[in-house]
């Protein structure tokens, strides 16, 4: 079986995702808004007065970027998805000729692109306004690891959006995203938090994502390269079956 | 002549002692076997509960039936075979509301290899004035238009039409049946369900009532009607069962309480030879049935009435 039907046809289907995302304000606002919002605030503003300055606007750069490219991975594919399941559109998808491989590959291609406007941002806003002074090898690294670590979040989403139903997604997605963000240390860095709390952190993928970006430029809590991927892939692969499995219940309703 | 004609038109839908139920619940559909011919508009009339969206969805292979068959076309393929030539307006679907309907109507066309013209299907369906508006600020009436556009794009030659005139006003509904009847008019296959009657009536070659998952009727709208075009004469008598049998144009005879019911082709001629016959004959009324009382009758859960087979 193709994984889509012909070029045109996969263009017409990431078109409309994309530009049905763009007229939900609901999800676009927060989703651009808040990253750039809470990068200048605090990467910029709150660096500057504490003076930790250019090194804080470097560090906060990769938490942004992290807490950017969760936001579409999640509410892009669980919240669209929960959505169009529940309305039946599915349905109506999933009795045509088209490939599920086809809409689900312009999901994750409409949530790549809002991911690389989201990062593409905050770099500049950090370069021009934070004093953010990186090789290119490092801001190009860390680009592509942003974007291939938004992966895992959007396996994570879409299982939500089969398992969970239409509005119940986005708040189950909630509880998910801004606790397990604060709680991996995007917000307050994890070596301020108590003990228990930052042995917490290493079960959550947001950490191991930040982790290896802070490795990059060299600001990360020096733990094992190996042992962060490990830790991504294994949450990918759990929310990747969790994804299949809603998909296969979601044909028989 | 009409003997040879059902042997010539292919079936493209073979469905073989069909049993569903959900989660070991009762039975959905009951041993259902049936055989749609090509070019046939069928109407599946019955109640809510008798397992006409069940069916659907099992042809559609939205749902796996317990045991039985379902193949389509004369190479007996599976529904997965066969995406491309057969299509839904499925019930309680709808599009997403940001999505404007041009856009929903070239994405559709795109998923199939020989679409009907986009232009074609527009003016057919009355839509060339809602292309670029969104889909979730239509009337019920437009959506189902809409929706009804994305079931045909394909040019299938099997299409479903699980309650399609839910919501229409009148000028939808007359959009709708026109389409339905110039779609079948290319010799398409079309399978309908819907609750009005004045639809199967106007549209249906073949009307199948489902009820308790099994088939109370099968017959053309002419024969369903002619069928219940039979009165029913209730009254009070001494006479026996047989004796009321044998009277001119009886076709049955029941007992209802302190009445009896005699179905009658022909109410007059009944009439007559009992009133010349039975002095004990009291308190008596001549009742007729239309299609909805057929339809009634036949579906009504408390009417154990036998299956009716109404071959021609």
């Amino acid at each position: 079986m193709s994984i889509i039907i012909n070029a045109q046809s996969f263009k017409h289907e990431f078109l409309l995702d994309f530009k049905m995302a763009i007229r939900e304000p609901s999800f676009i606002l927060p989703t651009l808004l808040f990253p750039i919002m809470f990068y200048v605030f605090f990467g910029l503003f709150f660096s500057g007065l504490g003076g930790g300055g250019q090194q804080s606007a470097t560090y906060l750069l990769v938490s942004y970027g992290v807490f950017g490219v969760m936001s579409p991975a999640l509410f892009g594919f669980g919240a669209s998805v929960a959505s169009e399941r529940d309305k039946g559109w599915l349905a109506i998808k999933q009795i045509s000729p088209v490939p599920a491989w086809q809409f689900m590959l312009a999901k994750l291609v409409s949530s790549l692109v809002f991911s690389t406007i989201i990062i593409s941002t905050l770099f500049m806003i950090g370069y021009f306004f934070g004093d953010v002074n990186l090789a290119i090898g490092q801001w190009l690294s860390l680009a592509g690891l942003l974007l291939a670590g938004s992966l895992p979040f959007c396996a994570l989403g879409l299982a939500i959006g089969f398992m969970v139903k239409g509005n119940a997604a986005v708040a189950t997605l909630n509880l998910i995203f801004l606790p397990s963000a604060f709680l991996s240390g995007l917000a307050i860095p994890v070596f301020l938090f108590p003990n228990w709390l930052q042995q917490f952190a290493y079960l959550l993928p947001p950490f191991h994502l930040s982790q290896l970006g802070l490795k990059i430029i060299e600001l990360d809590l020096g733990l094992s390269l190996l042992g962060h991927v490990l830790m991504l892939s294994i949450s990918s692969v759990i929310f990747i079956a969790l994804a299949v499995t809603g998909y296969q219940r979601s044909l028989n309703n | 002549m009409s003997n040879t004609i059902p042997n010539v038109i292919p079936s493209v839908i073979l469905i073989n002692s069909l049993n569903f139920n959900y989660n070991n619940q009762d039975k959905v559909l009951n041993n259902l076997s049936l055989d749609i011919k090509q070019g046939q508009l069928t109407c599946l009339l019955g109640s809510n509960g008798a397992g006409k969206t069940t069916l659907i969805n099992l042809l559609l292979g939205r749902l796996t039936q317990m045991s039985g068959t379902i193949s389509y076309f004369s190479d007996q393929q599976s529904i997965g075979d066969v995406r491309e030539r057969v299509a839904a307006m499925l019930q309680n679907s709808t599009a997403p509301e940001k999505a404007k309907v041009g856009e929903l109507l070239t994405l559709f066309s795109s998923y199939y290899h020989q679409p009907i013209p986009l232009n074609q299907l527009i003016s057919q369906l009355n839509l060339s004035t809602l292309l670029n508006q969104r889909f979730g600020l239509l009337s019920g009436g437009q959506k189902q238009l809409v929706l009804l556009a994305l079931a045909m794009c394909g040019n299938p030659d099997i299409l479903f039409l699980d309650e399609p005139s839910v919501g229409m006003d009148v000028t939808a509904r007359r959009t709708l049946w026109q389409a339905i009847s110039q779609y079948q008019s290319l010799g398409k296959t079309i399978i309908l369900t819907t609750h009005y009657l004045e639809e199967a009536d106007a549209l249906a070659d073949r009307i199948i009532v489902l009820q308790d998952g099994s088939i109370a009727a099968d017959g053309s709208p002419t024969q369903l009607k002619s069928a219940f075009e039979h009165k029913t004469i209730k009254a009070k008598t001494t006479k026996s069962i047989h004796w009321l049998q044998q009277m001119p144009a009886v076709k049955q005879v029941v007992n209802s309480g302190h009445y009896v019911e005699v179905f009658t082709s022909n109410p007059a001629l009944t009439l007559k030879y009992w009133l010349n016959n039975d002095n004990s004959l009291a308190d008596f009324t001549v009742n007729s049935a239309d299609l909805e009382q057929a339809f009634l009758q036949l579906t009504s859960t408390d009417n154990n009435q036998s299956p009716m087979e109404l071959a021609s």
